[in-house]
């Protein structure tokens, strides 16, 4: 019995089946991830140097000054506008390709080489379908609300901008002192765009889809807040950016380890007099993976993410909310659901992980940023907190992927059991811990 | 009590929630078993059931059709229909097979005592009309070369050259073989 079955058979095999070594797959994924990233760059700069640099010129040769200025000003929204869906292009390959990775498939590998531009595909082919609008529709709701969905995304990408270029140039004018507090009640606008998508589309699908992403983002957005409100506790913070320039100086001053208390945990070794203080350490270290961990999942719940996915159960409702757009309509939806999901890894990644800063010593990151800063094209410090950004972002992205791979869908009373008897008791308590935590002087 | 039972229910739900994101990591590092078929056509086994043919003595080129007409009797369709040459005996003039009608059940190339008539592994048979699907003598008909790679693949016995007056004998030999 030694010899299997499928051994047995191979030995009547024609010729060796074309098998990848699993390698591969993961290999090519990195090559068509970087070629993305490259264009996301590319493009997002580009565009930026034409709305800080040559069109003001040009307005300023003809004596339009207050409109260049005002140009000039508009820099990093366009900014935005351009990373935007470039970002969410390549954020549905990922998701996609790592996808196929987990369930052991190929992924989309037609279009361009190794599936390099599925997604343009996919862009280009919701540009030019029909527009359909259902019959007994509300005309001005249903087309109002993917743009509701759609706009607080974009803005909320604001005060991220800032903390991603480190105040770069035009980018200064993000540097918003509320940064936290802006993107929280920023993200929390584009559930109205799914309730109006629900109940605007006269359809029992949409309109069950949109009121359970109704109380699901109400359930969700308590224990969001709740724990950032203990962050903002401990870090004494609310500018993104000062919470990113807190953590600088290697991996153990980011604010999942402890804080950057992590050196108290050494206290506890010879137990003795100092043990006190490597127990509170310890405390801080417990503190701050609770609080990431329900941050995660409670940005899942807030994005529609697989586990908690219940507005567009697929098994259950057609395609929940966005049932009946078509076109431009339903890819503004796609995308903000994908921008969505960015902005809340960034956040994380910020405010947990460092932000842009490298899990080195200060002293490699300035010698980096220093010989950015003097290339010989010009100033392009932005480029290592904005690239060390975008990979932390993505690294969660890729766990949100994993996540989805594994878990099943919850059921209904399970979310709200979930998030009412367990979430929120739990943050509620982290705020009082976070509070003594943060009032003892060590 | 209760409280207890919470924590107790929050760390097996981690620790069984962790257990299966892993299994699930380990799946990423195993090959795609997909089969990206145009680019890369898939092996098959000797005994796949595919585009029939008739195949020739690959020693000699001369046809192992003997003209029994057992294939033709045996099929449950009735899509083989065989000509025998009237001036020569034991050969053919025609063999004509239709496709379309054809559900490769293979007991046409389980009676053929030459084993003349074959299932191939070519399954890429498309064509625009029904009447395409009606293969003729030339059409079925292999070459020396491609008649060869299937004695090889199907682990046939090799055709004996026809004798010019016992054909009967001589079509009965290879079936011994087998035995």
């Amino acid at each position: 019995m030694a010899v299997s079955f499928l051994n047995l058979l191979d030995k009547f095999r024609p010729h060796k089946v074309y098998r990848p070594s699993p390698l591969v797959g993961i290999f090519q994924f990195i090559i068509v991830a970087a070629f993305w990233f490259g264009i996301i760059y590319g493009a997002t700069s580009t565009v930026t140097l034409l709305f800080v640099k040559f069109i003001p010129e040009l307005l300023e040769l003809y004596n339009l000054d207050s409109i260049a200025e005002l140009v000039r000003n508009l820099a990093p929204l366009m900014a935005i506008m351009v990373l935007i869906p470039a970002n969410a292009t390549f954020l549905v390959l990922n998701e996609r390709k790592v996808l196929a990775l987990f369930t052991v498939r190929l992924g989309p590998n037609r279009v361009g080489p190794n599936g390099f531009l599925q997604t343009v595909a996919d862009a280009v082919k919701l540009l030019f379908k029909e527009d359909i609008t259902p019959k007994g529709a509300d005309l001005l709701l249903f087309n109002l609300a993917p743009v509701i969905f759609f706009g607080p995304t974009v803005i909320s990408f604001i005060p991220i901008l800032s903390c991603a270029t480190d105040n770069f140039g035009p980018f200064a004018l993000c540097d918003l002192s509320i940064g936290i507090l802006f993107v929280t009640a920023i993200t929390s606008i584009p559930v109205l765009g799914l309730v109006l998508g629900g109940y605007a589309s006269n359809n029992k699908y949409s309109l069950i889809g949109g009121l359970r992403s109704a109380a699901q983002a109400i359930s969700y957005e308590i224990p969001m807040v709740l724990t950032v409100v203990s962050i903002i506790v401990l870090t004494g913070s609310i500018n993104l950016r000062e919470i990113a320039d807190n953590q600088i100086g290697g991996l153990f001053s980011w604010n999942i380890f402890a804080f950057g208390n992590m050196p108290l945990l050494l206290n506890l070794f010879p137990l003795g007099k100092s043990s006190l203080i490597g127990l509170y350490g310890l405390a801080l270290l417990g503190m701050a993976l609770m609080l990431f961990s329900i941050y995660l999942i409670s940005a899942c719940a807030e994005v529609n993410r697989i586990p908690f996915d219940l507005p567009e159960a697929e098994s259950e409702l057609v395609s929940g909310y966005n049932t009946e757009f078509t076109g431009m309509k339903f890819a503004l939806f796609f995308l903000a659901e994908y921008t969505a999901l960015f902005i809340i890894c960034c956040l994380a990644s910020i405010v947990f992980l460092g932000g842009g800063h490298l899990p080195t010593s200060f002293e490699v990151e300035k010698t980096i940023l220093e010989n950015l800063a003097a290339f010989k094209l010009g100033d392009i410090s932005w480029l290592l907190p904005s690239t060390v950004l975008m990979i932390k972002a993505y690294g969660l992205i890729f766990v949100s992927v994993w996540v989805r791979a594994t878990l099943p869908r919850l059921r209904y009373d399970q979310l709200m059991k979930f998030s009412w008897k367990f979430l929120i008791p739990l943050s509620l308590i982290n705020i009082f811990i976070a509070a003594v935590l943060s009032s003892v002087k060590v | 009590m209760k409280e207890k039972n919470i924590v107790v229910k929050t760390v097996e739900g981690l620790y069984n929630i962790g257990n299966g994101m892993f299994t699930v990591l380990k799946h990423a590092f195993r090959s795609p078993i997909t089969s990206s078929y145009p680019d890369v056509t898939p092996e098959l086994y000797p005994t796949t059931r595919h585009r029939l043919a008739l195949t020739v003595n690959p020693d000699t080129a001369e046809h192992l059709c003997i003209a029994c007409k057992q294939c033709e009797r045996i099929c449950p369709d009735n899509c083989i229909t065989v000509i025998p040459d009237p001036e020569k005996k034991g050969t053919i003039k025609e063999f004509v097979l239709d496709h379309g009608l054809c559900m490769f059940c293979g007991l046409c190339t389980e009676v053929c005592p030459t084993n003349c008539i074959i299932n191939t592994v070519d399954f890429e048979m498309s064509e625009y009309s029904r009447e395409d699907l009606i293969y003729d003598i030339d059409r079925l008909t292999l070459t020396q070369d491609q008649s060869r790679f299937y004695f090889d693949f199907k682990q046939m016995p090799k055709p004996k050259p026809k004798p010019v007056k016992p054909a009967v004998v001589a079509a009965a030999k290879p079936v011994e073989e087998i035995k």
